[in-house]
């Protein structure tokens, strides 16, 4: 009964969407069996978390993270070092990733969070980009612009890996709304709206905005251990800036600070992205093309769109709270 | 001595690179990610012109083609400022997402169009002459006497002339600028053509001796940042000294210890100097 008080939330006021996206990617496997279409809602759903764990940072206290790939490539090419230099399994090598992913976040937030605005934007990306010339430098380790070929992939077979990305997504879905939800969410929020107003009210801001980055540090971490190991292949394409960028659009294009919104973004964005698949030529083009037109359209994120926001129906069925009439 | 002539021929390069980069940052709050592809696009460009339009006839129409392009940079960048950048333009990270967005988008029209292995710009002044027993470039040393032209004549755009004084007020106070007559969109915009006909310029005056690859807009970018950081973020003057420091440091690093390592000087810079001394050598303090 205990536990059952404490689950509640979770199934309060859900994004009625998001939960229909989440059990239809699930079913999706089970009714086809189209291995190219699962290999795409694959990476959908990795996207996805990469989106929601930037937006748990930058979504909710504006501290703009642009070096996201640091996390996701860092893990990912720690775990496939581990898993592939070491006799350590898989199951083992993405948690201890994840974790080393998230103490740096400790240690990158800790020295770059009194920084403000830009100068933060511009050093998380700094951070990025010598991780990314390292993977270059220490070639003998990393493999260079090669990368690392042939990790451990978790089953044989594309569907069973498939419920394995679901799973780490539906469980950093879950786990990332309840975190917002929390005190330390509001917290959050709160330094959003005035630092120095909450940093008055004897809250410790700096402690609450190290622990969103480490939490946002650790959960890209799994996303990018899972990522790694899902593509059997890790390389410097996934520390690169383009990766951090397009990170950045997703979350922003559904809408940031709202966990539901990020991971619409980059479900429906990443499924675009692989349809265009058919034009590969133009595909880069098209997809960026298109995220400048919808960054430019809605800047505030498509579930914050005003149409959205003032009706009282669509606004429940996208974000899940109940407006008083 | 090598390390002399090279160095400053890496420093003017950065400077002019730069000293446009802080500028539109001051006057306009603009952390531009667009600005390394506004280098890239001075280099593209003058191909364009020179092979298309001109078909490939000469120095003279080289020279034009230059000069268009360095123009025509300007011209996208104020487009770009108007139409893109200035209805949103208080929230740091739509410009910053949609500056860096660009970036990619204009990577890769140009590496569809032109390929990855990129293209070649035929010299200003052919060959080499010797220095002191080392070789160096013609089109590199063009590189110092037009940085010497630019930067002074920028320096007196921006204190003896009304537009230029304008401009320079809207940087050190928006608010009491605006009291004093002076339009901020107007002042900004000028400094976006201004700042990107900076960076064409010095890609279309490097284009003959790198490659011009679809990549090319990194460099410049990361370079500008650490120039910028290190020089103080709304100095200009920071900013100039801040390049020949980096210049110098890279080739004296890439001679001690080894070419690779040059990449990483500029992004150490960045890193060191936002932790211990957030204002850069010439800034103004912090919050």
């Amino acid at each position: 009964m205990n536990l059952l008080k404490k689950i509640a939330p979770l199934t309060q006021n859900q994004s009625p969407f998001g939960l229909l996206i989440l059990i239809a990617m699930a079913v999706y496997p089970l009714i086809s069996d189209n291995i190219f279409h699962i290999e795409i809602i694959k990476l959908a759903a990795i996207y996805a978390i990469f989106a929601m764990s930037w937006d748990i940072l930058t979504g909710y206290t504006h501290e703009v993270n642009f070096g996201f790939a640091f996390f996701i490539g860092g893990a990912g090419y720690l775990s496939g070092i581990l898993s592939s230099h070491l006799p350590i399994s898989l199951y083992l090598a993405i948690p201890v990733a994840a974790i080393a992913a998230g103490v740096s976040g400790i240690f990158i937030g800790y020295v770059t969070l009194r920084l403000k605005g830009p100068y933060f934007a511009m050093a998380t990306l700094a951070f990025a980009s010598i991780l990314y010339k390292l993977s270059f430098i220490l070639y003998e380790i990393t493999g260079g612009e090669e990368g690392i070929s042939g990790l451990d992939a978790f089953t044989d077979d594309p569907t069973q890996d498939f419920f394995v990305v679901w799973g780490a997504m539906v469980a950093i879905y879950f786990a990332l709304c309840l975190y917002a939800r929390s005190k330390h969410g509001i917290i959050l929020k709160a330094i959003r709206a005035d630092e120095d107003a909450t940093q008055s009210a004897g809250i410790n801001t700096a402690y609450y905005k190290i622990e969103a980055f480490a939490i946002s540090g650790f959960m890209a971490g799994i996303g990018g251990g899972v990522f790694a190991h899902s593509q059997m292949h890790i390389g410097p394409t996934m520390l690169s800036g383009y990766l951090s960028v397009i990170v950045v659009l997703l979350a922003m294009i559904g809408g940031m600070g709202t966990i539901v919104g990020p991971l619409l973004g980059a479900i429906c964005l990443s499924i675009v992205n692989e349809s265009l698949r058919i034009v590969e030529e133009y595909r880069i083009i098209i997809y960026t093309g298109l995220l400048i037109l919808l960054i430019y359209m809605a800047p505030d994120g498509l579930i914050n769109l005003k149409f959205i926001k003032g009706s009282r129906l669509l606004s429940f069925i996208v974000m899940g709270d109940r407006k008083p009439r | 001595m090598e390390i002399l002539i090279i160095g400053t021929v890496r420093g003017a390069l950065y400077s002019l690179i730069a000293v446009g980069f802080v500028l539109i940052f001051s006057v306009g709050g603009i952390l531009n990610l667009a600005h390394g592809t506004y280098y890239m696009l001075g280099a593209y460009l003058t191909y364009i012109f020179y092979t298309f339009v001109f078909a490939a006839g000469g120095i003279n129409l080289l020279l034009i083609s230059a000069i268009l392009s360095v123009l025509s940079v300007g011209i996208i960048a104020c487009l770009v400022y108007y139409i893109l950048l200035r209805p949103h333009i208080e929230s740091l990270l739509y410009v910053m997402v949609m500056t860096l967005a660009l970036a990619l988008f204009v990577g890769e029209v140009m590496s569809l169009l032109f390929g990855v292995s990129g293209t070649r710009v035929p010299s200003l002044i052919e060959g080499s002459i010797s220095i002191g027993g080392i070789k160096v470039i013609n089109q590199q040393l063009l590189l110092i006497p037009i940085t010497a032209m630019i930067l002074p004549a920028l320096w007196y755009f921006l204190k003896k002339t009304k537009m230029g004084q304008g401009i320079d007020a809207v940087a050190q106070e928006r608010t009491g600028a605006t009291l004093m007559g002076v339009s901020v969109e107007t002042a900004t915009l000028i400094t976006s053509g201004l700042s990107a006909s900076l960076a064409a310029l010095a890609g279309a005056l490097i284009a003959p001796v790198s490659s011009v690859v679809p990549e090319m807009w990194l460099f410049p970018l990361i370079k500008a940042f650490a120039i910028a950081i290190l020089g103080g973020i709304g100095s200009l003057v920071g900013s100039v000294i801040a390049s020949f420091v980096i210049g110098y440091a890279e080739i004296v690093g890439s001679f001690l210890i080894s070419e690779q390592l040059t990449e990483m000087v500029a992004l150490a810079v960045i890193v060191l100097v936002l932790l211990f001394k957030p204002s850069g050598i010439m800034g103004y303090k912090l919050r």
